[in-house]
């Protein structure tokens, strides 16, 4: 099927953008790589009246090292971009690490950082792991803009803070952290293919190779990203051995998560996954942990 | 080895991998496919309203503000079109008459000058239905308590060899009663009984459906499409619409996939009817995905039982075997499947002592039809796991148990014939040394088990016995060659195949021989359907008998313009030559103007062109009783797929590590496509074993969409795959060649069985082989906590 007709503008400046959005509310869709959004009009499961086209937007196409160790990545920056940016290599190796599990290169040479996170799919690896990276969202609107920290951003399925009128401009990274490993592990009936569950661990190691903090996202475990708040306050201070990690493991996929089922497992089986894949993440974010304070 | 001499040199191109003739029209775009063809502004656009239940009567239809919608050109029901249509079991209306028997089932068709009009005129179809109790379960349908689906079953018409039983929702029921099993199962030393359920799939050919008809003022019919078997529809529409096959006429461009499921008629015949009603005009009727799932065939489901026994050295004594398969809705070409399935019931093995009941069952389930296998994929999953549990119960090697037992020459098959030389002892030895077969690897990982099994296979084309080949050769001036054939080109290459052909029984360069593409029954000769891996075999053997009758007419031609011997001349890379007065003449200077009289006294010959066909003649009936006779088939294509993989022990994951098949084609006309088809049935058996199921509740397909319907990718492919070509002629194939389309993915889903059993221990009842399934069953069996 082919969508029904719509309206499009195609502003160059953010401002023009958020011009067109302002004045058509809720009628309007911005429109970024368009992996997610055009395959959702071809099946008229969106039927925007108006697509208001980012791609000529020359702003918004950055990966930006900051002074405070951190990076800063323009939303309509390629994911393919992010792939082979060497400052990401650096400064934020889980991201690197993310981009290849994006579904496929095809879907990655067009599709964009910040169209995925502001998507708002559960499934999508970046909403996880801003989450786990304590990312924070820069918003522009009709009033100017805001900041909005990424554990803030989600609202439930394919739903953000942003107004109809708002768009997602920058995504800011705080400096990864020393004595600090990472993590992301995903279970899919196929490679590239939505993830039946998944996770994101991030340790931070104190200097007696304790917990300092750590941190589990799920992704595909509920209507957004879903941190394992009881679980990491339970390796909180402890020293990580393959017991401790166990028992948070369990926790995460017993009490913290409440994944569903549907035609491709069960929520039983999800639980039984995440759990698995938390042990296995958190194993793995220990090793990278301890050779980063060597 | 069983080898068979022949003493036929093989002759260039023959046996050389060539490329394919279509590569550089696909590769730069230029190949026309249906939906590329131009119609104008003329063209209408079709849509098809379908019953939103499984099981249903239709009290009434109104279509009068359909009708009434700006745009709608045409609206009609089955009102419209009384007759029966039909392959084997004429069991089919072309829209729903009195009753809908699946959720998809046509109920009208809505002919409008755009498909948006379409659309929004098939929500203006008012339908009363009475909804009926579905029948979602084959072995539940075949009982008496079971709603009869088809109560006219008995007044069908049918072909001779297919056996509905009246009353009941079986359309066909093939028996096999060969030697006494009762009698024979206290002289085993081990039994083992299994059921198994192998869900439908489908076939997801990447070009969904396609058809375009126009019907002129005069009646005649043109349907474009994208067609496996461009003379059974014109032969089926022409019967449903009671108009003669030479007013029908069908256009086949290239294809994009098919895999059985573009074979017979189905969605075609619902373009032509509503074109009947706007004559002049084209109407093109596109299905989407979601249709393509399940309005289009699917391929059978099928609830199996297994009983086995062999003695103590392993012999098989005896095989109880019955076959449910949910045929769907309609099973007018399903039934040929459950036919198959019972004369091939005993798998490719020698078993004296045999009770078979094949039962095709209607459901309201889609429309079951043929794909890749033909039934046997469905049913060696089953048996190839049964072999290796007689095996392991009787404490014989798996491998073992399968050489031991496995058709020889000349060993007495199921239906009583006798099995044809067949290299199938060789390819079992060629997999399991392939594989490595007795040697266990150490798993990648400590939390992964490492794990090896194979399954062996036969097949035989599933045809009627006269199933029939015509071809003709022609040339033109420059001396290329021009062949005329009626089978289609699904990517399997068979057009490069029969230019091959061609070229060696004419004696001409490959590169100079074109195929007459597209197929089209007005100018192309018959061909009974491309189905049944039946072409480089049947239409093989015609294109070689006209190649040949064109170098015959050459010959004798320049025999007499030289006075020599047609016994010492010989066409060389398009050069006729003498042995004996070392004369040589290009056949450019002859196949078209003839050769010149001696003495300028006028001339001799005229346009060259050849003709052959081929049909099998040899094929007898069977009893219906017994299911014993001469010779059931024409022949069986055999082989073996060993695969090594490893299991995932905490979550269930597989991941199939390296893929080796042997098959024994006879004689690879073209070895880089015997060993693409290698490939691309073993990647296509993994799919069906690890991704691909039908999610049916209630009738209701869950799943239609590439989203929540996997396929598998070339991701999924082990990263190692071998294919090994095994050779033993066929005594009536082109040099020997018989087919390996289908064969190909018939043993994989059994073998990935057999090797995920050898990792972990444990079965499923059926594929798909999901981790949720193998971890479960790994609970259950306590091999995890």
């Amino acid at each position: 099927m082919k969508p029904p007709p719509f309206e499009y503008y195609a502003p160059t400046t953010v401002e023009e953008a958020v011009a067109h959005l302002a004045e058509h509310g809720y009628d309007a869709k911005p429109l970024a790589g368009g992996q997610s959004l055009i395959p959702m009009m071809n099946f008229r499961l969106a039927q925007p009246a108006i697509l208001v086209d980012l791609n000529n937007i020359a702003e918004l196409s950055f990966i930006r090292p900051e002074d405070d160790g951190g990076l800063s990545i323009g939303a309509m920056t390629r994911h393919q971009m992010v792939e082979k940016d060497a400052q990401v290599v650096e400064r934020a190796p889980l991201i690197n690490e993310t981009m290849p599990k994006i579904a496929t290169s095809q879907i990655r040479s067009r599709g964009t950082f910040g169209g995925s996170l502001a998507h708002a799919d559960p499934s999508a690896e970046l909403v996880a792991v801003s989450v786990a990276l304590d990312g924070n969202f820069k918003v522009v609107g009709p009033q100017g803009e805001r900041w909005v920290p990424a554990n803030e951003f989600f609202l439930g399925l394919f739903t953000s803070v942003l107004e109809p009128e708002e768009l997602l401009v920058e995504i800011n990274l705080p400096p990864f952290p020393e004595r600090t490993g990472w993590s992301l592990m995903e279970i899919a009936r196929r490679p590239h293919d939505f993830c039946l569950i998944g996770v994101v661990a991030v340790l931070t190691l104190d200097e007696k190779d304790q917990c300092q903090q750590a941190k589990l996202v799920y992704l595909s475990a509920g209507d957004g990203p879903v941190e394992a708040h009881q679980a990491a306050e339970l390796l909180k201070g402890q020293a990580l051995t393959a017991e401790a990690i166990q028992a948070a493991a369990e926790t995460a996929a017993s009490a913290d998560i409440d994944p569903s089922s549907d035609i491709h497992a069960t929520a039983e089986f999800r639980r039984h996954l995440a759990n698995v894949l938390a042990r296995r993440a958190l194993g793995e974010a220990l090793e990278r942990a301890i050779s980063n304070t060597q | 080895m069983t080898t068979t001499v022949i003493n036929e040199k093989i002759p260039a191109p023959v046996g050389e991998s060539k490329p394919r003739l279509e590569n550089r029209k696909k590769a730069t775009g230029a190949a026309i496919y249906a939906d590329d063809i131009q119609f104008g502004n003329g063209l209408l656009h079709a849509r098809i309203l379908h019953s939103p239940h499984p099981h249903a009567l239709i009290k009434s239809i109104d279509v009068s503000k359909a009708a009434a919608l700006p745009g709608v050109k045409a609206v009609v029901t089955g009102d419209d079109f009384p007759g029966f249509i039909g392959l084997y079991l004429q069991d089919r209306h072309i829209f729903c008459r009195d009753r809908a028997r699946y959720v998809g089932d046509p109920i009208a068709g809505v002919a409008a000058t755009s498909e948006e009009i379409a659309v929004n005129a098939l929500e203006l179809i008012d339908v009363e239905y009475e909804v009926l109790e579905p029948v979602v379960n084959p072995e539940y349908g075949a009982s008496p308590e079971a709603p009869l689906l088809h109560p006219d079953l008995s007044e069908y018409e049918v072909a001779s060899f297919i056996l509905p039983q009246a009353g009941t929702n079986i359309s066909n029921l093939f028996k096999v009663r060969k030697g006494d099993v009762e009698s024979a199962w206290e002289k085993c030393s081990a039994i083992v009984e299994h059921k198994y359920r192998i869900p439908h799939i489908q076939h997801v050919p990447i070009e969904p459906h396609i058809a375009i008809a126009q019907v002129d003022e005069t009646g005649e019919i043109t349907l474009w499409g994208s067609s496996q078997s461009p003379f059974a529809q014109r032969n089926l529409i022409a019967q449903a619409l009671g108009i003669s096959q030479s007013d029908m006429r069908v256009i086949a461009p290239y294809v994009g996939g098919g895999f059985g499921s573009k074979a017979g008629v189905s969605m075609e015949a619902l373009a032509v009817a509503i074109a009947t009603k706007v004559r002049g005009r084209p109407v093109k009727l596109l299905l989407t995905r979601e249709e393509e799932f399940y309005t289009a065939f699917v391929r059978q489901e099928l609830i199996s039982y297994f009983k086995m026994g062999c003695d103590e050295n392993g012999n098989i004594l005896a095989m109880e075997n019955t076959f449910y398969w949910g045929g769907g809705a309609y099973t007018e070409y399903g039934v040929n499947v459950t036919r198959a399935a019972g004369y091939s019931s005993t798998g490719p093995y020698e078993v004296p002592n045999v009770k078979t009941d094949s039962l095709c069952v209607y459901t309201n389930h889609p429309v079951g039809g043929p794909m890749r296998g033909f039934g046997m994929p469905e049913m060696h999953t089953g048996l190839e796991q049964c072999i290796d549990d007689l095996a392991h119960k009787a404490g014989i090697d798996p491998v073992e148990i399968r050489r031991l037992n496995c058709v020889k020459d000349g060993s007495i098959l199921v239906t009583g014939s006798k099995m044809h030389p067949t290299g199938l002892p060789q390819c079992i030895e060629e997999t399991s040394k392939a594989i490595q077969w007795g040697q266990k690897a150490p798993a990648s990982a400590p939390n992964k088990r490492r794990g090896k099994g194979t399954a062996i296979m036969w097949k035989a084309p599933a045809m009627p016995p006269n199933a029939g080949s015509s071809a003709w050769v022609e040339l033109a001036e420059d001396g290329t060659v021009n062949v005329g054939l009626g089978g289609q080109d699904l990517g399997q290459g068979t057009f490069t195949v029969c230019a091959q052909m061609a070229a060696a029984a004419l004696g001409v360069p490959y590169e100079s021989v074109r195929v007459a593409t597209p197929v089209d029954t007005r100018y192309s000769p018959y061909e009974w359907q491309t189905v049944a891996s039946r072409l480089t075999w049947s239409m093989g053997n015609a294109v070689v008998n006209a190649a040949k009758d064109a170098r015959r007419q050459v010959l004798e031609l320049v025999s007499e313009a030289w006075d020599e011997e047609p016994e010492n001349l010989d066409i060389r890379n398009g050069v006729v030559v003498s042995y004996k007065s070392e004369q040589e003449q290009p056949l450019k200077d002859i196949v078209i103007y003839g050769l010149p009289k001696p003495d300028d006294q006028g001339w001799m010959g005229g346009p060259i062109i050849g003709r052959g066909k081929f049909m099998p003649t040899y094929v007898t009936g069977l009893d219906p009783e017994t299911g014993q006779g001469e010779r059931a088939v024409v022949h069986y294509t055999t082989g073996a797929q060993s695969v090594e993989l490893e299991v995932d022990l905490d979550t269930g994951q597989v991941e199939v590590l390296r893929g080796v098949s042997a098959f024994d084609v006879g004689r690879a006309i073209n070895p880089a496509l015997v060993e693409a088809q290698m490939e691309g049935g073993f990647v296509q058996g993994l799919s069906s074993a690890l991704f691909e199921e039908m999610k049916m509740v209630d009738g209701f397909m869950q799943n239609p969409s590439f989203v929540d319907y996997r396929i598998a990718t070339t991701t999924d492919a082990p990263s190692e795959m071998e294919s090994i070509i095994v050779e033993v002629p066929q005594d009536d194939g082109p040099w020997g060649a018989r087919g390996i389309g289908e064969h190909s993915m018939v043993a994989t889903a059994a073998a990935i069985a057999n090797a995920i059993y050898d990792a972990v221990g444990v079965r499923m009842d059926g594929p798909p082989f999901s981790a949720e399934k193998i971890y479960l069953a790994m609970l259950d069996a306590g091999i995890v906590e």
